[in-house]
């Protein structure tokens, strides 16, 4: 056996924070599909008014700072847009009333949590925390059709230990792929890079997809507006993304605003010195 | 066999770290970053290996020959030409950029060791390879072998997203080494893969056999390796059985031939 760096009690405690980090993400993903994200802010996030006040929400397009613009995005703004999305159903059928009952009507969105990667901070105060997420994504309307697509993406998170129980403190939610069910990957329209170059079914607008629904919709306008996550190059920074072990949390290095996320790796090294 | 406090906790301790090695693995093959992962979590031996349904790799140098400076090439060679095509991908990480092929991993069935030195672990990966500018129509995963001679540089038109799931079984042994836990047998049983919602895997086998009674999903071998295949066959829809090749790891005392993922080769040299 190796010299031991923790005492016994303390491995122990580590070995229960790896499963009650596991615990409190997949509340999340169960709380994402249920559209239950007011009771998610409220049992799963933050709740010191220290850590709230610095808490983040990742889009690819960036960062929702502090619960206030965190609850906005997340509650209020996805409140509104089941609202239009049930309206058609009420104008096709009157008995279906336009209110808080009938939300989510024609709807499904699930992400799938895979492989999740964690490491718990030496110190036990933070932990890092990523996965994979394989989802799916319906949007119905009453005519029976329904743009429904499989969801790919990363899912990034900082949780915090604030008075014995773990806590999401920093949480990005990555769009990757949005592949349309029904059609052939393939058929569908190319991005363009920046320098205009495009493939075929050109033109486009830039990486965000005119035809994603969920990028056009869902990615609203972020408090801080940089790119987080381009799926036009794909995975290019995931080994500097990823969680590795370290001692104690440092912000440059987090999955908040000050943190290095879609940074090229020469822009990160700069933030050393 | 009854286990004292300080073993069990040990174990308890490889049980996640195991879990914590297969996902890290996952993520770094996924982006071909493969010296970040034979160089810090695999055991360094000469009974270290690799298997697939093409064929066993055996000892470490085969295994960081044929992961690292070959497909690091390759897919360099890859980038290259993307970026012929896409000017914006010049410059970037050669082995990361665009591509994606992610063994994304459901629940692990993970065994330890009574004597505390190895733990077993199987697993089904749901996995995908995708990409958001793909490879040239025609070309790519699925597509004929390239033909003799020098090839063509595509053009942007040419190239067309790709989107595939790839599913596989996964029978891992890991030891307890020098105070770490690392890899020392790997063995992946590809079942089938496909483009999404353009193909179906089953039928579409089942049509190219009713076509050509010698039909083969049978590629050969692409890499040197020490213990030639076919190892496994991809699923058929003709198969009598389901194809697992591997169980789940049963509660063992020490890794012997008799539990293992690799029959002679586990000695620790």
């Amino acid at each position: 056996m190796a010299k031991q760096f923790f005492t016994d009690d303390e491995l122990v405690e580590r070995l229960w924070d790896y499963e009650n980090v596991k615990q409190v993400m997949a509340k999340h993903f169960y709380c994402y599909a249920g559209d239950l994200r007011r009771q998610e802010l409220t049992d799963l996030w933050v709740k010191l008014p220290q850590n709230r006040r610095f808490a983040s929400l990742g889009v690819n397009t960036g960062f929702y700072t502090g619960m206030d613009d965190i609850s906005n995005y997340y509650v209020v703004q996805l409140n509104e847009l089941r609202y239009e999305q049930l309206k058609p159903y009420c104008d096709a059928d009157p008995a279906i009333g336009l209110n808080k009952f009938n939300l989510g009507r024609g709807i499904l969105n699930n992400n799938a949590a895979y492989s999740p990667l964690l490491y718990i901070a030496e110190d036990g105060k933070t932990a890092r925390y990523m996965c994979y997420v394989q989802g799916v994504r319906a949007v119905g309307n009453p005519d029976g059709t329904a743009d429904c697509r499989f969801m790919f993406g990363l899912v990034y998170a900082d949780l915090l230990k604030e008075k014995g129980e773990w806590k999401i403190w920093h949480l990005i939610i990555t769009n990757d792929h949005a592949i349309p069910a029904g059609k052939d990957y393939a058929e569908y329209p190319m991005w363009k890079d920046e320098f205009g170059t495009t493939g075929q079914n050109g033109p486009l607008l830039g990486h965000v997809d005119p035809n994603n629904s969920y990028t056009r919709d869902e990615l609203g306008t972020p408090t801080v507006e940089r790119t987080v996550y381009d799926p036009f190059f794909g995975w290019q920074y995931l080994y500097q993304d990823m969680p590795h072990p370290y001692y104690s949390f440092n912000p440059n290095y987090s999955y908040g605003p000050e943190g290095c996320m879609g940074m090229p790796y020469y822009e990160r090294e700069r933030r050393d010195y | 066999m009854s286990l004292s406090f300080k073993e069990r906790l040990h174990n308890a301790i490889g049980v996640q770290e195991i879990e914590r090695k297969k996902v890290y693995h996952a993520y770094v093959h996924s982006v071909a970053y493969e010296r970040e992962e034979f160089d810090k979590i695999w055991f360094k031996g000469q009974n270290a290996t690799w298997g697939h349904n093409f064929g066993r790799m055996v000892g470490f140098r085969q295994i960081y020959h044929n992961h690292t400076i070959d497909e690091e090439s390759r897919a360099a060679v890859e980038t290259f030409e993307l970026g012929e095509a896409f000017p914006s991908y010049m410059g970037g990480d050669p082995r990361s950029i665009g591509a994606t092929g992610v063994h994304a991993l459901s629940e692990l069935c993970i065994e330890m060791a009574n004597d505390g030195n190895s733990g077993r672990c199987w697993a089904i990966t749901a996995g995908v390879m995708m990409s958001a500018l793909g490879h040239p129509q025609g070309e790519g995963p699925g597509g004929p072998p390239p033909g003799p001679g020098p090839k063509e540089p595509a053009k942007a038109e040419d190239y067309v997203h790709f989107g595939a799931a790839s599913w596989e079984y996964y029978g891992a042994d890991f030891i307890y080494h020098q105070g770490e836990w690392k890899y020392i047998h790997e063995h992946v049983v590809p079942v089938f893969s496909q483009l999404f919602d353009s193909e179906n895997f089953a039928r579409d086998l089942y049509e190219k056999h009713e076509a050509d009674p010698n039909y083969s999903t049978w590629r050969g071998c692409p890499c040197q390796v020490t213990d030639p295949g076919p190892l496994s066959d991809r699923y058929d829809v003709n198969q009598p059985v389901q194809h697992l090749i591997w169980e789940t790891p049963k509660p063992y005392d020490t890794l012997d031939d008799e539990n293992t993922y690799s029959i002679g080769h586990n000695e620790w040299i």
